[in-house]
């Protein structure tokens, strides 16, 4: 949506407005300490966006590439005006290295259980009952947490 | 009254503090995510995002100058220096937050309900309060309107499937008791489900009745809280920095008069 207008807030798009058609199964993205997995809902809302929303995001950008960047493309001709927003606003490789340390702290920041260190895993749920986590999960990353 | 909003904003932050996400608490984010929104876009490109999030010492004064701040407006609510910091403070503070957090439209009745407080004619304040007023029940229409538009509203499974999508981390570790039961039925009865859905894009495509008089205002808080705590009890949406939205539907006027005269009795 490179060439609508967003501002906040102003202009608040669908809000559950759109048809969510059934899936046969959910992704999610848990945290996996040697003694189990964590429940982040026994966190406030805040904390679970910062630590699992960031991750949805960085995964986007792992596989991707950083769509900010198309954004800038699309809005802008001049070779000066797109360096200078891919600098102010694009997310650089650097940037997405270091985003596993970034967590990592954050995690410690809000006390979580005390592990040597957790992994990050995507896993899915199904949507029949009794709605089952799938036997498998994949890695995301693990970061040391002491 | 501006000690009333500016001390539940301040509530608000204390929150935000408990809950590890004022500037200082993000740690220096090393992602950014911007979206396609302007305003974002502005503070990103003019440096102000980096100067507070990417030095320690500047987020930690950031947090300190807007707490204290909306802390100065509820001891002095004539000085109007301190209620256009604020304003600005929490302004800012959404989008580092929202940028950070990898998610744009967080809630935002936190935003809106001090911006009258940063005039001091008060003619010009009543008409910025309507405002505001108007302006919330824009959204909520908005809201309304567009689970009608965009067909949310017709789908007949969209609220279970809603639910289910937002409960699916808490299935993750077998949940047991009432909450799970009712969960359980909800998505295994989308007709109950929608119209829990319905009842609320309703109840949010009511609030045009504000645009046209106050004498339902009354009933739009009580429509609108209704809202969000069956937001918070179906899809574990907190609304604590959504409540300051709801100040413009108070009877701030009547209260006013009635504390002046219980002063004037004593």
């Amino acid at each position: 949506m490179y060439k609508g207008i967003s501002n906040i807030p102003f202009f608040l798009y669908y809000m559950y407005g759109q048809n969510h058609p059934k899936k046969d199964s959910i992704d999610v993205i848990l945290i996996k300490t040697p003694t189990g997995y964590y429940n982040t809902k026994n966190l406030s809302g805040r904390e679970e966006e910062l630590l699992l929303k960031t991750v949805d995001f960085y995964i986007k950008l792992k596989k991707g590439g950083d769509f900010n960047l198309l954004n800038i493309k699309n809005r802008f001709t001049s070779p000066q005006i797109k360096h200078f927003f891919e600098k102010a606003i694009g997310n650089d490789t650097i940037s997405v290295k270091q985003f596993p340390a970034w967590w990592a702290s954050y995690y410690k920041q809000i006390a979580l259980p005390n592990q040597d260190s957790v992994t990050l895993v995507k896993s899915s749920i199904s949507t029949t009952f009794p709605y089952l986590k799938s036997k498998t999960d994949s890695v995301i990353f693990t970061v040391k947490t002491k | 009254m501006a000690r009333c909003i500016f001390a539940w904003l301040l509530v608000i932050l204390v929150y935000f503090y408990f809950t590890h996400s004022l500037v200082h608490q993000l740690n220096l984010p090393v992602l950014k995510y911007v979206g396609t929104d302007n305003t974002f876009w502005f503070v990103y490109a003019t440096g102000i995002a980096s100067f507070f999030m990417q030095q320690h010492w500047a987020a930690v004064l950031f947090d300190v100058l807007l707490v204290g701040s909306c802390s100065f407006v509820i001891l002095f609510p004539n000085k109007k220096i301190f209620a256009i910091i604020t304003v600005v403070g929490i302004w800012l503070l959404y989008i580092f937050y929202c940028s950070t957090a990898g998610k744009h439209y967080a809630q935002i009745g936190y935003l809106l309900s001090p911006i009258p407080f940063i005039i001091i004619n008060e003619k010009r304040f009543d008409l910025l309060w309507n405002l505001v007023r108007y302006w919330v029940c824009f959204l909520y229409v908005f809201a309304g309107f567009s689970k009608m538009y965009y067909g949310g509203f017709g789908f007949g499974e969209n609220m279970s499937n809603i639910l289910m999508q937002e409960q699916a981390q808490n299935f993750a570790f077998s949940p047991t008791g009432w909450k799970f039961n009712l969960y359980h039925y909800l998505i295994d009865n989308p007709f109950v489900a929608q119209c829990f859905y319905r009842l609320a894009a309703i109840f949010e495509f009511a609030c045009i009745i504000g645009f046209f008089t106050k004498r339902f205002d009354k009933w739009i808080f009580l429509a609108l809280v209704s809202f969000h705590v069956a937001n918070l009890f179906l899809l574990d949406i907190s609304f604590v920095e959504q409540s300051l939205i709801f100040a413009p539907f108070l009877p701030w006027k009547k209260w006013a008069v009635h504390l002046q005269h219980n002063k004037n009795n004593g």
